[in-house]
């Protein structure tokens, strides 16, 4: 009788208790562990917003200097035997205020294009972003290339420009409104 | 210890609800595996199973504690399985904190990748800027201030500001730079030199965190002689790289 009360009441308290003990730090386990799962999450989650936003601004610098540099080739390729035409990519990139002044002038243009067969070329070298926010951006570019004439006696003569475009976002694209020659 | 011959006729005598265990008949605890009821129980020996018919007579609480008496088996099939239940209970208990705990790691493991491998974005032509606008335009106007000082030089000077400008300068370039101006100097002083530049503007064209390239229209007037000679406007492609001694000049591409 005494070894029976003894083995069946001691060893179930103590086993009980050390079941309890591993229960109770069990739980603070899940406990601390859930609480670096939710600080975990948040900063997840900031980064992943952070990163959203950080890629739609790096992106829009890709496409204000993609504007741009198209604008600027357009602006600085003009061939008198394709005079519309030159003019016509000209004004795709254009708006506002720039793009009146060059359509206003396009009927002149196109005369002396063709009166002295004038052909100019060239491309962006390098292109930088001043300011840009959401809307509106400002580049520099500097372009190289040639151009010919009758003053050149139709052979090309070196051309380096440094523009300065001002541009706005309409409907998704950017589009210049104002061209300047840096002096 | 001697036990207490349990009289005769008499069922054992169970624990009055709510007592302490006045019988000292060991407690069924949570987690202990006992017998189960199809156990085979052999009664005592000497103490023979009453017939279930036999009422028990009436318990008095005062009545001293009698020894324990062996449980009949009728008892421990009665009174085991809530033992039963609380160790599977508690095995439950502990199979679900310990699943708990398994997916806990996995998803804090699962952020803490995302966080570590998060890759950084390259410079690329959709990408051309990687870094916040306060980092390159810093960026931008050390390369503007340090164009303004290399380029701009007096004969008066000469080698002090050749040393001047070497120190906006990384090594490998500073290196480049000393030879030209090394070989320039006698021709500079001899004409009584001097070139002023100014920024006629400034853009980023490339940034990510450890280098910058910036777009520079420079004015450039040259004196000779104490005369004014010549302006010359052009283009300088500046790259700029981020070091313990701030942004360095590493390059100066001009067109």
């Amino acid at each position: 009788m005494e070894v029976a009360s003894g083995g069946s009441g001691g060893g179930p308290v103590k086993l009980g208790s050390s079941l309890s003990r591993r229960h109770i730090a069990l739980y603070v386990a899940v406990v601390l562990l859930a609480c670096l799962c939710v600080a975990g999450g948040v900063l997840v989650w900031r980064t992943h917003q952070a990163d959203e936003r950080a890629q739609a601004e790096q992106e829009r610098y890709g496409d204000v200097l993609a504007a741009a540099t198209e604008e600027a080739e357009a602006f600085i390729n003009i061939k008198y035997d394709d005079a519309q035409g030159s003019i016509d990519r000209v004004a795709d990139g254009a708006t506002g205020e720039f793009k009146k002044q060059y359509s206003s002038s396009t009927k002149g243009v196109l005369q002396v294009l063709k009166q002295e067969k004038s052909s100019m070329e060239g491309k962006v070298l390098w292109a930088g972003v001043v300011d840009s926010d959401q809307d509106s951006a400002t580049v520099i570019a500097a372009t190289s290339g040639t151009v010919a004439n009758q003053q050149t006696n139709n052979q090309p003569v070196a051309r380096n420009f440094r523009l300065r475009l001002d541009l706005v976002r309409e409907d998704g694209r950017w589009l210049t409104n104002d061209l300047q020659f840096v002096g | 210890m001697a036990s207490t011959p349990r009289p005769s006729g008499r069922r054992p005598v169970r624990p009055v609800v709510g007592s302490r265990n006045p019988t000292g008949r060991p407690r069924t605890v949570a987690g202990r595996s006992q017998p189960p009821a199809e156990t085979p129980v052999t009664p005592p020996v000497g103490q023979p199973i009453d017939p279930p018919s036999a009422p028990p007579p009436p318990v008095e609480e005062a009545a001293p504690p009698p020894e324990p008496p062996p449980p009949s088996p009728s008892e421990r099939v009665s009174e085991e399985p809530p033992a039963t239940g609380g160790t599977v209970s508690g095995v439950r208990t502990t199979l679900v904190l310990v699943i708990a705990i398994v997916l806990l790691v996995g998803v804090a493991a699962a952020e803490g990748w995302f966080l570590w491998l998060r890759k950084e974005p390259v410079v690329s032509a959709d990408r051309p800027v990687v870094t916040g606008e306060v980092a390159h335009r810093a960026a931008v106007e050390a390369a503007s201030q340090a164009a303004d000082e290399i380029v701009s030089t007096s004969y008066k000077n000469y080698d002090d500001q050749v040393d001047q400008a070497v120190a906006k300068m990384t090594d490998g370039f500073a290196a480049k730079y000393r030879q030209t101006a090394e070989d320039v100097r006698d021709q500079f002083v001899r004409a009584k030199k001097e070139v002023q530049v100014e920024v006629a503007a400034e853009g980023v064209v490339r940034a990510d965190e450890s280098q910058v390239q910036a777009l520079l229209f420079l004015n450039q007037y040259v004196t000779t002689n104490g005369k004014h000679t010549a302006y010359t406007p052009y283009r300088a492609l500046v790259t700029v790289v981020d070091t313990d001694q701030g942004w360095l000049v590493s390059d100066i591409e001009t067109k």
